[in-house]
């Protein structure tokens, strides 16, 4: 009995430290990889997503230290969209007692195979635009009379706001619903709909997630989904992969282990829509 | 050392200093569950009750989900002294919506 709790609390500080490591190299986050991971040990679905969600708020406070997040991230356009991304999350949360684990498997799934196309593509490197919130908030405070110009600029910096904004509450329930923080989906909406720079559009993601986490885990909590037992090792584990991950960072080839990264999520979405097959 | 004209240099050392302290809790929490499953499997008596060790882990994990509260709390404060009232609003929305997911988790 001792081995198998201490084996197994070992397995997972160790599983927690490789997602993590994996996670912080290739900048997609190691909720993807854990989840699936912990369920190949057994660990059932909602307990996995569980210990993702506490990793996610960890993971993201860490990185909220880091000088190199605070001086990218555009932290107006990110509280903006985080209302979205929250209100999301709370519905996602809210949904996931109601949905059957065998839909949850197989949504998964279809995210991980939506996250790998969406991230193997060439990266944007946009110039910075006009239409990001930075201006939109400028011209509600500004009271000078806008010239025509700048007026069509605003306009189209309200819709693609607006866009964004319903990109991000379907992100916030995904990460509710799932248990990721679902920084692909952020990055992907402030890149393509807000051309955003990408640089910018991951550290404001990474300024979001923890948020959104945050927004969803109560649920959880209330639900009975959050398991101690798994979340110290796991937690640990983060922290741990993180200072490793952060470590070699500039010495690693990110195109590589993003390659490595999408073969290994494409096996686990196997994985996942067998289970999804299987219940 | 700390810059003390610089509100987030302050804020990034605060968070530092709050997961450090989360960290303890549910590492402490979760060597205490370790130690329970060796002495009540091998000497067949509990040290510790398995609620004292999950309190723990419970603490650490209320103190990263108010870390959080407290970075949106920063970032509100930050933006009402700038007189940017649009960001500072949704910061309140972001912010009472972490709270309610407090509560909850406390319930």
């Amino acid at each position: 009995m001792l081995e198998t709790v201490l084996s197994f609390t070992f397995l997972i500080f160790v599983v927690s430290t490789i997602t993590s490591i994996f996670g912080v190299l290739t900048g997609l986050g190691g909720g993807l990889l854990l989840i699936p991971i912990l369920t190949i040990l057994q660990i059932d679905l909602r307990d996995a997503m569980g210990v993702s969600l506490i990793c996610i708020i960890s993971l993201s406070l860490i990185t909220a230290t880091t000088k190199t997040n605070q001086a990218l991230a555009n932290t107006r356009v990110g509280m903006f969209l985080e209302t979205g991304a929250v209100l999301g999350a709370m519905i996602g949360a809210l949904l996931l007692p109601f949905v059957p684990t065998d839909w949850i498997a197989f949504i998964f799934g279809a995210v991980l195979i939506f996250i790998v196309f969406t991230t193997s593509k060439q990266i944007n490197e946009n110039e910075p635009s006009f239409y990001t919130m930075y201006y939109l908030d400028r011209s509600l405070l500004s009271k000078a009379k806008h010239t025509e110009k700048e007026l069509n600029i605003i306009k189209e910096g309200k819709k693609k706001s607006s866009l964004a904004w319903v990109a991000m509450v379907i992100s916030g329930i995904l990460a509710g619903l799932l248990g990721i923080g679902s920084g692909a989906l952020k990055v992907l909406a402030m890149d393509r709909i807000m051309e955003m720079p990408y640089k910018v559009s991951t550290a404001t993601s990474n300024f979001m997630v923890g948020m959104t986490a945050a927004a969803g885990v109560g649920i959880y909590f209330f639900n009975d989904y959050i398991k101690f037992n798994i979340i110290f090792p796991a937690v640990l584990g983060v922290y741990l992969g993180t200072f490793i991950g952060a470590k070699f960072l500039e010495m690693l080839s990110t195109q590589i282990l993003r390659r490595l990264f999408n073969g290994v999520i494409l096996i686990l979405a196997a994985q996942m829509f067998y289970k999804a097959w299987n219940g | 050392m700390i810059d003390l004209n610089n509100p987030e240099h302050i804020f990034s050392r605060v968070l530092r200093a709050g997961i450090i302290v989360a960290v303890s809790f549910i590492s402490f929490g979760g060597l205490f569950y370790l130690i329970d499953n060796y002495s009540e499997n091998y000497h067949h008596v509990p040290v510790y009750r398995h609620s004292d060790q999950f309190i723990m882990m419970k603490i650490g994990l209320f103190i990263l989900i108010l870390l959080q509260i407290v970075r949106v709390l920063f970032y509100f404060f930050f933006y009402l002294s700038k007189k940017e009232i649009f960001s500072a609003i949704t910061s309140i929305f972001v912010g009472s919506v972490l709270i309610l997911s407090f509560i909850l988790a406390i319930y």
